[in-house]
């Protein structure tokens, strides 16, 4: 009887120490493969940090190149100028005439940088909840939808990050990011506009798109500002009207 | 005797255990922890989105400046070598080219006629969201001039469905909705048709609409109502 009771217990000792080093095992190997993806996930990182930081000192670099032309051009401009005033005057009040109006057909095409008073919704991918179930997306039809209200609502100029929107500007997925004026862009999304910032906050708040993307918990985050300054159209317009021939007005 | 050795046996398996259960406490603990500190990537994929942005922005800014510096060196070149009537040949070609990016003049081209009548009920809602994907497809597809309904579209054009009509630039057409767009008549068509799953393809499917749509060599465009451009609110900031 004794010896039975014994031999339970060693049995039952047997199959705990025998879970334990089972557990042992699973939990070094567990280790080890956490371990291993992290340190992978920090070398990929790592790298592709110092590739952007290489991109961005190259764009620097040409951006600083590109003012010192532009400053060069400008004494030349200038000095060509200052000729036509003192020895050609009336032509370069004829040429004057052309620059005031070109410039005011740019403001109006959006080829001027402007400001004005207006709103700033700021737009982002649903947060990720689990690492299996990626959070929502901000999709193309999304901003274009909120582009058509804030028109409705009056805009007078519209971005979405930086990239001003013109008469043939389109809004289009491209994978996770979505493409205007042929550039991509990248969540979060900041689409501002100039107009009458009650009128764009309140036609915002009531449309369709804003609750949808409330509904599908995309953060949507809309500011009122009193001062928005929109960039013009950062591409040269020839390439967008090459296509159409002028009949007489 | 033989009960003490049995009492210390039964302490020295009770230490034990308690002791590989702190130490897998311990393990399942740290193994939790660098698992949680795996919330740094998160960090990381925020270093990298303002890595982009920045590059974004700094795109941005030097394709303005290209943009202005090859439009400044061609003015400053005709100012020190054209004469006068070249030079005013080429700021009126400017003003003309000016004028028609922004869709206030009259143009000419191939491109593209889609027509859209309803037979049958829908909902304004899908509707205008179906005419804005088209839109903004023929946009995608480098549509260079577009008109619905004789209104041609500009930065700021709405478009609006209430029931039978449509509202562009304030004002109100009723169906059937015919649209022109000036490029491509190829990649326009293949752009918004795109084997039937783009938004024509998909327009073409619904039972209560009746599309057609034809490759057009010649299409004219009227400019658009210069007073549409509404410019009240907005300081240059150059």
């Amino acid at each position: 009887m004794e010896a039975n009771k014994k031999n339970t217990n060693k049995k039952s000792m047997l199959i705990v120490m025998l879970v334990f080093t089972l557990l042992g095992i699973v939990f070094a190997l567990q280790f080890r493969s956490v371990a291993h993806t992290q340190k992978t996930q920090n070398e990929k990182t790592s790298a592709e940090i110092l590739q952007y930081q290489k991109t961005i000192e190259e764009l620097e670099k040409k951006i600083n190149d590109n003012k010192e032309t532009k400053e060069a051009l400008e004494t030349r401009y200038d000095s060509e100028m200052d000729y036509l005033y003192n020895n050609e005057k009336q032509f370069y009040e004829l040429y004057k005439k052309y620059e005031t109006d070109i410039a005011q057909y740019r403001f109006n095409a959006g080829l001027t940088t402007v400001s004005g008073s207006g709103i700033d919704i700021g737009l982002d991918d649903a947060p990720t909840r689990y690492e299996l179930t990626p959070g929502l997306l901000v999709h193309d039809i999304y901003l274009n939808e909120i582009i058509n209200t804030l028109r409705l609502a009056g805009a007078q100029a519209i971005s979405v990050n930086g990239e001003r929107i013109v008469s043939m500007s389109e809004t289009l997925c491209v994978g996770p990011s979505i493409r205007i004026n042929n550039t991509k862009l990248f969540a979060p999304y900041h689409i501002q506009a100039i107009g009458d910032p009650q009128e764009l906050m309140a036609a915002f708040k009531t449309s369709s798109i804003y609750s949808i993307m409330i509904k599908e918990n995309l953060i949507v985050d809309p500011v009122i500002k009193d001062n928005i300054t929109i960039k013009k159209y950062s591409k040269s317009y020839l390439s967008s009207i090459d296509k159409l021939s002028d009949i007489g007005e | 005797m033989e009960e003490n050795k049995k009492k210390t046996a039964s302490i020295v398996y009770n230490v034990a255990l308690t002791v590989v259960c702190i130490v897998l406490g311990i393990v399942i603990s740290v193994q939790y922890r660098s698992l949680s500190a795996s919330g740094s990537a998160s960090a990381d994929a925020e270093k990298i989105a303002m890595y982009q942005s920045n590059i974004l922005k700094l795109e941005q800014e030097l394709n303005t400046l290209e943009t202005e510096n090859e439009e400044l060196s061609d003015k400053v070149e005709l100012l020190e070598s054209a004469t006068n009537e070249e030079q005013i040949e080429k700021l009126s070609e400017e003003l003309n080219n000016i004028k028609k990016f922004s869709g206030v003049t009259k143009v000419e081209g191939e491109g593209l006629y889609i027509s859209i009548s309803l037979k049958g009920e829908m909902l304004s809602a899908t509707l205008q969201r179906h005419l804005l994907s088209l839109i903004n497809e023929l946009k995608a597809s480098s549509a260079q001039a577009i008109s619905i309904n004789g209104e041609r579209l500009t930065a700021m054009s709405e478009i609006r469905i209430v029931g039978q009509y449509v509202i562009i630039n304030g004002r109100q057409h009723s169906a059937p909705f015919e649209i022109y767009a000036i490029g491509e008549p190829e990649k326009l068509y293949s752009g918004v048709y795109l084997n039937g799953t783009g938004p024509l393809g998909v327009l073409n499917k619904e039972k209560a609409c009746e599309v057609s749509w034809q490759m057009r060599e010649n299409i004219v465009l009227e400019g658009c109502n210069p007073l549409d451009i509404n410019t009240d609110m907005l300081k240059n900031a150059e």
